[in-house]
Formats: structure tokens, sequence, C-alpha cells
């Protein structure tokens, strides 16, 4: 493990991981994808300071993910934002207990701002 | 001396008699011979067969009609028998009027042998009540009766043939009628449901207490009820059912009964919930790709610039706008078919006015050089309402603004309160709207029809979006153009109130996020 902050990104369309992952790592963040109910495990054991977490997903889906993380002592700090492809799931992903919402598709400044402010990165 | 008395209490007793034969409500004739004259009539004989000249003169010369009717021959034989007869409610048809019709009664009588000392028959007493009034109304009660049951039998299998419930209730909410389908539904018989309420019945508790309610609610407020339920039947059918309670008013316009009927909406609601789900499964389909292209044209973008392409980020940065396009497009068709449904939602909050329309104005800024958007906003109002939808629609007219005025370097966005609204006007050097067309800019798929090499792309549906969305927060919203001289499009809403900041605040505190698909 590295010093580099960790951002998880949680999405079944492996696309969007994969240019979230490029993005993010050019920038130097360390980052790993995950979707789904595996995204429970990895945050218990990667434990990362930023979740980019995708509403709609096949299996567990996002809001489940958001306040089953949130309601853990080990992964509570863990920053949540939430994406969906409806602006209207913000109020849906704020009442999860998510710090964040990112409407898609999304800009990339947008994501690496949230990147920056949510790792807390200096 | 002994005899005198006795033919003194013989008279006596002879008067005696012949009062009661007078006032007796009893009809009574003494009838004498083979030929049966009349000997005696009493009032109440005269009362039967109409005041006619009958004493002395044969039964069939005094009352021709009732020739072969068969009393002359009943006559006949209680004469040559001695035995008496007896007739029950027995018809005669009379000419109670002089040259009147036959009349139809009825009577009850006896006829018995008159003997003399001798024992010999004589004659025959003739005795009875006239019972027509009872017979007549006995018979029109029980062809009322026949009739009734008749249209309840009519009525009973007319219902029994729909698929619909159709049922009734006393004023307590006790089952007078269910038709077969109900009965059926709910596995029971008609002797079963009478008098019992949904309590005896096999409905959940809840559902039970929410209907029993509705009907005391009809009786008491004279007012129909209609609502649905979801509901599973004891053979295990689910469905959705939509049902509708009437008060049933009698003569005085008290509510005699409540009558109700239960649709099978299941089909209707399966439907509705599929084309929500289908809405959202296209919206994440159309959205899931475009925000991959978007996110790859994007690291192209980082990367190229790194390596100091800026010709290639420059195309690309056209793509980037495109995909914008393309995902606003999206956005108004899922609007439109959510307006269309009744189904756009707003979460409303309080927000500052001026922020909004900065950020808005910001927004739109940086997608065009060539415009300048001077901006005028210092209302320091709050607003209570969607924050997004508010800010979609002053984007909305902005993106307008600069896409109808392609030969324009300023827009003007000036924002004004009087303390019970905000207004907001959007104004554009461009184009203008001409005079025909100015009424319907806010139609659904209205686009002004341009030459062809003027036109600029769009479905013509974002200011009918803009438009409810105003409308629908209790605002107006207008325009104001002419040909050449360009537009200004203006909005007002209401400041936000008190209660609707406290409202808010116990609303924040109980969200339940209800997962909606976009």
């Amino acid at each position: 493990m590295t010093n580099a902050p960790r951002i998880l990104i949680a999405d079944d369309d492996p696309t969007i991981v994969e240019a979230l992952t490029m993005i993010l790592e050019d920038e130097g963040y360390e980052v790993e994808g995950t979707y789904g109910s595996e995204t429970l495990d990895k945050a218990h054991t990667w434990l990362p300071q930023l979740l980019l977490l995708d509403m709609w997903m096949p299996g567990m889906n996002g809001r489940e993910v958001c306040k089953r993380l949130k309601q853990q002592e080990q992964t509570k700090s863990i920053a949540i934002i939430m994406l969906s492809a409806s602006k209207d799931a913000k109020v849906i992903a704020m009442a999860a207990g998510a710090d964040g919402f990112l409407a898609k598709p999304f800009e990339m400044d947008e994501v690496l701002g949230l990147a920056e402010r949510y790792t807390k990165r200096q | 001396m002994q005899s005198q008395p006795r033919n003194e209490t013989l008279v006596n007793d002879y008067s005696a008699l012949a009062e009661v034969f007078e006032k007796a409500p009893a009809f009574m004739a003494v009838l004498a011979g083979p030929e049966h004259v009349f000997e005696m009539v009493n009032p109440a004989y005269y009362q039967l067969v109409g005041h006619r000249d009958i004493l002395g003169k044969p039964a069939l010369t005094a009352i021709p009609e009732i020739e072969g009717q068969g009393y002359i021959e009943l006559l006949n034989a209680v004469l040559q028998t001695g035995d008496p007869f007896v007739g029950q409610e027995m018809k005669i048809l009379l000419q109670i009027a002089p040259n009147g019709p036959l009349a139809e009664c009825y009577v009850n009588f006896v006829y018995q042998a008159r003997r003399n000392a001798d024992g010999e028959i004589i004659g025959v007493f003739a005795h009875g009540v006239d019972v027509t009034d009872l017979v007549i109304a006995r018979q029109e009660s029980e062809a009322r009766a026949h009739q009734i049951k008749q249209q309840t039998q009519m009525f009973d299998s007319l219902l029994s043939n729909i698929t619909d419930f159709v049922y009734a209730f006393d004023r307590e909410g006790r089952f007078i009628y269910a038709n077969r389908s109900l009965l059926d539904l709910l596995e029971i018989t008609p002797e079963y449901i009478v008098g019992k309420t949904f309590y005896d019945l096999p409905y959940p508790e809840e559902l039970a207490t929410t209907l029993h309610t509705y009907i005391q609610q009809v009786v008491d407020a004279k007012q129909q009820i209609v609502d649905e339920t979801p509901y599973t039947s004891p053979g295990g059918k689910s469905g959705y059912y939509e049902y509708i309670f009437s008060p049933v008013l009698d003569d005085d316009g008290q509510v005699a009964l409540v009558a109700g009927s239960t649709r099978d909406i299941t089909e209707r609601v399966l439907q509705a919930r599929q084309k929500d789900e289908f809405l959202g499964i296209v919206s994440h389909e159309l959205k899931t790709p475009v925000t991959s292209i978007k996110a790859y044209i994007q690291v192209l973008q980082k990367r190229l610039a790194r390596e100091g392409d800026t010709s290639t980020v420059s195309h690309l940065a056209k793509v980037d706008d495109r995909i914008n396009k393309l995902t606003a497009l999206i956005g108004d068709l899922l609007d439109v078919t959510k307006i269309n449904g009744g189904k756009l939602q707003f979460h409303e909050v309080d927000f500052m006015f001026d922020e909004e329309v900065a950020e808005a104005v910001e927004e739109v800024q940086r997608t065009t050089e060539q415009h300048r958007i001077v901006l005028d906003c210092a209302t320091g109002q709050t607003i209570h309402g969607d924050k997004e939808r508010i800010g979609q629609v002053i984007s909305n007219l902005l993106t307008n603004a600069v896409k109808y005025s392609p030969q324009a370097d300023t827009i003007q966005v000036k924002a004004i309160t009087d303390g019970a609204t905000v207004t907001l006007c959007v104004q554009d050097f461009g184009r203008g709207i001409s005079a025909d067309q100015l009424p319907h800019v806010f139609e659904q798929f209205y686009r002004a029809t341009e030459e062809q090499n003027d036109a600029v792309p769009g479905l013509g549906l974002g200011l009918y979006i803009a438009s409810e969305i105003i409308q629908r927060h209790g605002g107006t919203i207008w325009v104001d153009s002419a040909k050449g001289q360009g537009s200004t499009f203006c909005f007002s809403l209401p400041v936000a109130t008190h209660q609707q900041t406290k409202r808010q605040n116990v609303a924040l505190s109980e969200t339940h996020g209800r997962i909606a698909h976009d």
C-alpha cells in the first residue's frame, strides 16, 4: 500500500471504471474497481478515502451499499459520492447518507474536484 | 197463559233476528223452491249484487248474469242432497250497476238447506261475506312480489354476468347483496354474505377497517368515495382493485343504502408500472453509453493536452459539446414523458434564488465564447421549490438566448422582486419571434419554422418543460418579442413563506428516499 489517497469505484459498467481509473491514476491516486455486493467487502478490506458509487448495480444497489457502509464503525468515515443517470436521484443519495452526488454523464473536472476535496490531499 | 208469553218471546226473538238480518255485515238471502225464488235479502246482499228488484223472483231471473257460473247448479245440489256447500274465495261476475260492466267479485259463503217442520227441504239459506277487496289486494301484492322477484332475478343475472364486482350495504355496512363475481372471488355463497360486514369476511383487518370507515363516510357525507387497493383473495388471486361506494338516497333524501362496484385494474397498474420501469431502463441504457463515451473523450483530452496536441484536443472538445447536447435531449424526452404521465416529481427545498441564477449563468457562459452574459440579480429572496428544476429552467432560457442570437454578443439577465414574487428576464438581441409564432412557443414539440439555412437544431421541448415546471411551482412564464428585435423570456415565482420553510425542516428530518428510476 502506497501513501497515495485511495479511491474505490463501484460501477457495473467496466468502461466507466476504466476511464475513471485512467484519469484518477494520472492524477496520482490509487484506484480500484468493483461492483454490486462485492463493494462492501472491498470497502472493508481496502478502506479507501473515497468511494464513487453507482446507484444502479445488479446484486446490490448503491443506496443499500451506502447505508450499510455509513452504519458501520470501520467504514463510516469513507466519503461516498453517488452516481446516477437520474438527476432526481440526488435526493435519494442524500437520504441514504451519501456525502455528494454526481449526475451521469459527468465532467471529469468535477470528478477531480470531488476527489481532491474528499481525500483531503494537500 | 203460558202460550202467550212464549209467543211474545218468539215475536221478540224474531224481531231480534230480523234486526241482525238487516244489520249484519254478512250478506244473507233466503231462497225458496226449485227456482230459488228470493224470499228475503238483507242490505249487505243488495250491496253485493247491486240494488235491483229481486224479491219474489227466481234467482236466474233476478240475477241473470250468474247463468253458467255454476251457482245455480250448487243451489240445486244443496236442494237435492241437503248437504251444505261452503265456498272459499269463489269468483262471481255480477252486473252491479244496471247496464254496467260485469264486476269480478269474490265471496266466502255457505249454502244451507232450509227444511220445514217435517224435515222436507224447502229452499236454501245463502250467507257469506264479500272478500273482493281482500282477494284483489292479495292478488296485487302477489303480482308485485312476483314482479319484484322477477326483476331481482333479472338484475342478479345481469350483474352475475359482468366481471366487475357489484354489491350493496345497509347503513351499518352489512352486505345486503353481492354479485356472482364477488362471491366467486371470496369463495362464499349469497346466503352467507348477507348481513356480514367486511370484518366477517376474508379481508385483512387494515383493509376491512378502511372499507368499513368509507361506508360510514358515504352514509354521513352522502358523497361518493373512489379509491383503489391491492387485494389477495382466499384462492390466492392477487390484484389491484378500484372501487366506488355511492350513497343511494330514499324519497326523503336520507341514505337508504350504499351501493358499490369494484373493477379489477391489475392490468392497468402493471402496465403503468412497466411503462415507468421501461422509462427507467431507457434512461439508464441511453445514458450509460453516453457516460462512457464522454468519460473516454475526457481521458483522451487530458492525455493529449499533456502531450501538447492542442489541435486534437479542440476536435475532442467539439465531440464533448455534442455529447452534452445529446444528454440534454435525452433528458428533455424523459421530462416530457414524465409530464405527460403526470410523473414529474419535485423535491422542494428552500434555496437562494440569486445563487441559483448565478450558477446557471456561470454554467452557460462556459459554453459560449461569443456572448457575454450580463447579470443583474440581487433580489436576496428565498424560493421554496425544486432547486435543480428551477436551475434547469434558467439554463434553458439562457441556452435558447445563446442559440437564437448567433450574431449578437450580449445577453442581459435581470431579476427583480416585489417582496411576494421574484421575476427573472433573459433578453437576447437575436432574430426574435414573429407575432404569429409568439403564442405557440410554450407548446409541446413547437419549433419556430425558419428557412432551412436558418434552422436551429432541437426538439422543441425545452420551453414546454420550462413552462410546466414554472406553472407547477405556482409561477408564470411569458415572452416579449418581435421579428428581428430579439426576445425577452421572463418568469416569476412566489417567494418562500415561513410556513414552507418550517415544513421543509420537518420534511427533511423525515426523508425516506424512494428509489425512482429516472
